[in-house]
């Protein structure tokens, strides 16, 4: 027993470490599309089920979809996910919304503005952002958090301050996790608006109508059981039974990204074509690509697909986001410092983006058969014991505790003299507020690390999020390559959109994009004359 | 914990199986610990199925087992807590309900053409998803009550009766032995 843990660990120490030098290098690559129409599914002879509006997904963006579709007069609106469970990513997600001009940063004096969230995401993204989604996210999304609230989502009283982000402008769920968000979501959606969510069905189809183009209705399979087992992302499970569902106003796509498909994720950087029994990734399992693929294969512009990043903050010492990450982004990074043992020195902006900080730390990390993890080092300042999932780390043993700078230098066989004098320097960098080594934007919760004991966590980026998708509008409507305008009927919000965050996402920029654009689509969708 | 909740499960039977089960347990004192009684009652026990199909001449036990003619489950957990050996590891679901009188039909409502068993139906012996979820409240993090997912999981994503049992949670998290 203790014998088969000990080697699922070792391989994922290798397969964090896989996974991410292969995350590492996303090119844009362009994709062929078949004219629109061209392979589009009959409309069948009979409907097995009439709906107004159909949501593929029960994430963030498919209840916020669901939930604006009900509150604008659609009376039958369906929800429908492949998986047992529903919430897809969301609900196994980390809770983290970025927003401006909200309450809690009036409360904690800070400043902040859509033109320095849109810098912030454009300098992530490497300018490729498509700025006009990001603009909407921005602007449509300054009452996300009192939305949620209206609907039973718990707030940490305090902002978080994430990297790549110029201020703190970052809510945290009470539960450091998505699942305080899609549940109250959810059951608001069921039980106060009447929406319907069926789980275990799968999409397979968009069905467009021959003479108008326009999309009337989706092609299902009921009673889908995907197979947990599967490393291939699920492909051939041919499970369940056939239906027809047809769709009055609209259907909106909420299907999320493809980090768990080797092939797709593959065809981007064949580095990753590895099964997801190799490669490790911080997503459900059911995160694949046939959903895009139907897009795709009924016209949609396919954008920045070969964008995949890797979370820079997991921890080599449990399978997926587990409990490392969120400690990592709310106090390792933040608070502390990461070094490289063999050097004892920083080598990265902590507080940077996500793409500079994996790249940086695959470096160090160097040959993934004998891994070098970087670590944070931080101290028992207040903002590191305030960090949420800090105690199931130490039972873990994701996090250790040390009660000496020496020891840590010890276990981690690092030279003791330039820790102590990178700590030293760094912690000068605190108190003068500039950090002129590595540029981390210095607030003013920050306090120079000196306070035994020490918390010290390794480090590796994991597979974490798929950038490229379809091309929308700020509508929410998806783009047809061939006529260059909107697909009648079909819309997407989430992950599965290419675009908004162009090369590389912000933490805490997804909930925000998902459920801005989900609202948008659900209204759209539900206010639709067809 | 567990053995409680079995024996909760067998007597929140219907009553005909309460009749059978009498019926297994008088016979296994009548006929004593090797009788002809006791394989008997191996292979009436529920809904007829022969236990010595697998555990007859070909024994599936490992070497130096007891024989199993006439055991009930209690024998075989008195025995495996003594010796401190874990039976749930390699003793399928399917079985333990078996011991416990619960056979195919007690699960599916068609056992000729048996098709997937909702949730609700393991309600029925196991109490409402609060009641399980009180039962593994000193689990940490308490599998049927996830801050992911609350009480709403369905039985099956962890409790396979026919395959070995998975751990559902254990896709991110430390995996645990899942009963």
């Amino acid at each position: 027993m203790s014998n088969k843990n000990d080697s699922t660990r070792r391989d994922f120490l290798k397969k964090g470490a896989l996974a991410g030098i292969a995350a590492a290098g996303g090119m844009t690559l362009g994709m062929g599309t078949k004219k629109a129409g061209a392979r589009a599914l009959p409309t069948p002879e009979k409907w097995d089920a009439e709906y107004d509006v159909i949501i593929v997904g029960s994430g963030f963006a498919g209840l916020a979809a669901g939930i604006t579709a009900r509150e604008n007069g659609s009376e039958k609106v369906l929800i429908l996910d492949k998986m047992p469970v529903n919430g897809g990513n969301s609900i196994i997600n980390g809770g983290l919304l970025a927003v401006v001009n909200s309450k809690l940063q009036k409360k904690e004096g800070i400043e902040d503005s859509v033109d320095l969230y849109l810098k912030d995401l454009l300098a992530a993204g490497q300018n490729i952002n498509h700025i006009e989604l990001i603009k909407t996210v921005a602007t449509e999304g300054q009452d996300l958090a009192e939305w949620c609230s209206e609907k039973g989502v718990e707030w940490n009283p305090t902002l978080e301050h994430l990297g790549g982000h110029s201020v703190p402008r970052t809510y945290l769920t009470t539960v450091s996790s998505g699942s305080g968000i899609v549940r109250p979501l959810a059951k608001h959606y069921t039980d106060k608006l009447g929406g319907k969510l069926q789980t275990r069905t799968k999409l397979t189809g968009i069905v467009r109508e021959g003479n108008t183009g326009r999309v009337v209705g989706v092609r299902v399979r009921e009673g889908y059981n995907f197979n947990y087992n599967a490393t291939n992302g699920d492909r051939g499970n041919t499970t369940g039974t056939e239906k027809y569902y047809r769709a009055k106003k609209g259907v909106i796509m909420a299907t999320g990204g493809f980090s768990q498909d080797p092939f797709f994720r593959g065809a981007q950087d064949p580095k990753l074509s590895l099964p997801t029994d190799q490669i490790d990734s911080t997503n459900h399992p059911g995160a694949t690509a046939e959903a895009l693929e139907e897009m795709f294969r009924v016209g949609a512009v396919p954008v920045h697909l070969a964008w995949i990043q890797s979370g820079p903050w997991a921890s080599p010492n449990e399978k997926g986001f587990g409990v490392g990450s969120s400690y990592q982004i709310a106090a390792g990074f933040r608070f502390g410092i990461m070094v490289d043992p063999k050097t004892g020195k920083r080598f990265m902006n902590e507080l940077g983006d996500r793409r500079t900080r994996a790249m940086a730390m695959f470096n160090v990390i160097g040959d993934p058969d004998k891994p070098n993890y970087p670590i944070s080092i931080a101290d028992s300042q207040e903002g590191v014991l305030a960090a949420q999932t800090l105690e199931k780390c130490l039972e873990r043993d994701v996090v250790l505790k040390f009660d000496t700078m020496e020891a840590v230098a010890d276990h981690f066989n690092i030279p003791e003299a330039a820790l102590n004098d990178q700590i030293k320097e760094y912690n000068r960098y605190v108190k003068k507020g500039e950090d002129t080594q590595f540029d981390k934007p210095i607030d003013q919760g920050m306090k120079p690390i000196e306070k035994a004991p020490f918390y010290v966590m390794e480090g590796v980026p994991k597979v974490h999020h798929t950038m490229g998708g379809v091309m929308i509008n700020t509508e929410g409507r998806v783009i047809e390559t061939a006529t260059q305008k909107p697909i009648e009927g079909l819309y997407a919000a989430g992950e599965t959109v290419g675009g908004p965050h162009g090369a590389s996402r912000l933490g805490s920029c997804a909930i925000p994009d998902c459920l801005v654009f989900g609202r948008i689509c659900g209204r759209n969708a539900a206010r639709d004359k067809a | 914990m567990l053995n409680r909740d079995w024996r909760k499960a067998g007597k929140s039977q219907t009553a005909w199986k309460k009749i059978m089960l009498c019926i297994i347990f008088a016979g296994i004192i009548m006929g004593g610990a090797a009788g002809v009684l006791a394989d008997a009652v191996l292979k009436t026990g529920v809904d007829g199925i022969d236990c010595r199909g697998c555990h007859g001449k070909n024994e599936v036990l490992p070497e130096g087992h007891a024989a199993l003619s006439g055991m009930t489950y209690d024998n075989c957990v008195g025995c495996h807590e003594d010796a401190g050996v874990s039976m749930r590891e390699d003793m399928l679901l399917d079985h333990v309900h078996m011991l416990h009188g619960i056979g195919c039909s007690g699960c599916h409502s068609d056992p000729e053409e048996p098709a997937a068993v909702a949730s609700e139906t393991c309600y029925e012996c196991h109490g409402d998803p609060r009641a399980v979820a009180d039962l593994t409240a000193d689990v940490d993090p308490n599998p049927h009550d996830s801050k992911h997912y609350g009480t709403d999981l369905d039985c099956d994503l962890c409790h396979r009766l026919h395959m070995p049992s998975v751990d559902f949670c254990a896709q991110c998290h430390d995996p645990v032995d899942v009963p």
